[in-house]
């Protein structure tokens, strides 16, 4: 771990992990309420798990790439959004490809590759990228605070089984607000106990892992203060939970959600005609 | 019109099975529209009193009343913070939304006033501390002094009467602490809101109407700041400075030069000055 820490190092990383993920701007997909952008994705997350065959999987795929041109988010951040998920694609790939069984292509020792483990694998593979790429769309598309609504509201009827939707929606945005701050200041604190001589870069493992005592130390301790100050200053603004509460923004339906829904439907029943009709592909 | 009025308040922390007190039978009424300091050292119990203006703390002795309301009264809770709206030192502690604008709805939301009310008055208020072009920006992106005047800008949209602002300016640089002064004066000019600010900077209490100073949890001097600084020797004992500038006409008296009067600002000081030189 490098420890420089600052505004410079820290903010990028940050701006990677959360706020950055949000591409401003006007597309039909941005303008889409947030509350359907979230069924739709749920809608196409089955699909992906309904449609089998290598076939269907590239219709998937066809249309998630289709909906990024249509929201103007470069293609590229597919690939950025698949990175961290490699690892897990290739394991994926390669324990379907030796376990499967079926017409041994080849074998190896106490290996053996099948004909269906390795169509499997290649399936599995297109489906789990479609399945981040059209996910990561959601959050490319929408910003934060129109994602928290969206849960809060999508899941406000289950406030009836006193499931706490306003609550869970608050504390979202409270982490969401405070993560930029909490990094910078963790900057700090690393920066402050480098001054007074901490060594945070060399050691083995466990040696830099009692290095970070120190510096997660204050920063528990400066989060209480800050949660318990912010408690006040909510109070102060009248905040006594969710009943009696109206919103700035009210969410509604438009033309756009309408023709989201249509073409999430058109594509469900496209895709599974097509899988339907189109022989599964083998060799 | 009395728009607050503390009658003996009493307060007191328990600490280790033993009571400190903080507050000691403390007398005050506050005017509407009024600019009040409030100055006072590091543990004179300032802060303290002013959680008690809006019922976030209750009084232990005697009472507080808030337009007649007593803080007491749990039913009128809300109505009290709705009109005493309070301000804090750090900035980004009192930001709640990841977008300024709905930051600033937040508290007319709480307070279930209609969707375009709450933008009419969301911008309304930007508008006030200036903070309009910044409307979509992430809290974190802002600086502290653009913070604070967010967090103005987030009392504003509840509409209250009276506005306690627990030292605003403490941890800001001076270019963030002119503008958030200057949205105080809009407060007080615009929206004829009472503003309470506690504060240890001589130089923000000699712009407001009314000083008091509180020391060991007592009310030491209350008057115009004319009144509060002419009292050079009382305020240093409380441990608190002079204005620079009263300070500066101080020693130049105490060393023989015939200053007249007390000048707070840096104009009444040249014109004092002169005066002297040219008698």
């Amino acid at each position: 771990m490098r420890a420089s820490g600052g505004k410079s190092g820290v903010t990028p990383m940050l701006k990677n992990i959360t706020i950055g993920q949000y591409f401003r701007g006007d597309s039909p997909i941005h303008r889409m309420d947030p509350r359907l952008k979230l069924i739709l994705v749920i809608a196409y997350i089955v699909l992906l798990f309904v449609a089998s065959g290598i076939v269907g999987m590239l219709l998937c795929l066809a249309a998630a790439v289709a909906f990024y041109l249509i929201a103007r988010v470069p293609l590229k951040m597919i690939v950025k959004s698949l990175k961290p998920i490699i690892p897990i694609i290739l394991f994926t790939a390669i324990l379907n490809a030796f376990f499967v069984e079926g017409d041994v292509l080849f074998s190896w020792w106490i290996f053996t590759v099948s004909k269906q483990g390795v169509l499997f694998a290649i399936v599995m593979t297109l489906r789990l990228i479609a399945l981040i790429a059209g996910s990561s769309l959601l959050t490319y598309t929408t910003s934060p605070i129109q994602l928290t609504d969206g849960l809060e509201l999508l899941m406000s009827p289950l406030k009836k089984i006193h499931f706490p939707a306003h609550e869970l929606a608050m504390m979202m945005t409270i982490a969401l607000r405070f993560i930029p701050t909490l990094i910078e200041e963790t900057g700090k604190i690393m920066n402050a106990q480098k001054a007074r001589g901490a060594d945070l870069e060399t050691g083995g493992l466990m040696q830099r892992i009692k290095a970070l005592v120190p510096i997660l130390i204050p920063l528990f301790i400066s989060a209480f203060r800050r949660a318990d100050e912010l408690a006040i200053a909510m109070e102060c603004r009248c905040y006594h939970g969710g009943e009696g509460r109206t919103r700035m923004k009210k969410l509604t339906f438009h033309l756009v959600d309408l023709w989201g829904l249509l073409v999430m439907a058109a594509l469900f029943v496209g895709i599974l005609t097509a899988v339907h009709f189109i022989p599964p592909i083998t060799f | 019109m009395k728009q607050i009025t503390v009658t003996d308040l009493s307060f007191s922390y328990e600490q280790d099975g033993k009571s400190k007190p903080i507050l000691n039978h403390i007398n005050l009424q506050f005017e509407k529209g009024q600019f009040v300091a409030v100055l006072g050292h590091n543990g004179s119990g300032k802060s303290t009193f002013a959680k008690h203006l809006n019922a976030i703390l209750l009084p232990k002795e005697g009472t507080v009343l808030v337009d007649g309301i007593d803080t007491k009264d749990e039913e009128m809770t809300f109505t009290i913070r709705q009109k005493v709206g309070m301000v804090f030192q750090n900035p980004d502690n009192q930001l709640v939304a990841t977008v300024v604008e709905e930051d600033v709805a937040f508290a007319p939301e709480n307070l279930g006033v209609p969707p375009e009310e709450i933008r009419k008055r969301v911008d309304d208020a930007l508008e006030a501390v200036g903070m309009s072009s910044r409307r979509l920006s992430a809290p974190h992106e802002l600086s502290g002094g653009q913070k604070q005047r967010v967090a103005i800008a987030g009392i504003i949209a509840m509409r209250p009467e009276c506005i306690v602002m627990d030292e605003p300016t403490a941890m800001l640089d001076p270019h963030g602490r002119r503008r958030v002064l200057a949205a105080v004066k809009v407060l007080k000019e615009q929206y004829g809101i009472t503003v309470i600010l506690i504060t240890h900077f001589m130089s923000e209490a000699v712009l407001a109407d009314r000083v008091v100073v509180l020391s060991d949890g007592e009310v030491l001097l209350d008057g115009t700041p004319r009144q509060v600084f002419s009292q050079g020797k009382i305020l240093t004992d409380a441990g608190l400075e002079l204005p620079q500038v009263t300070k500066t006409a101080e020693l130049l008296k105490a060393q023989g030069v015939p200053i007249k009067g007390v000048p707070l600002t840096v104009e009444e000081f040249a014109d004092a000055f002169y005066q002297a030189l040219e008698g």
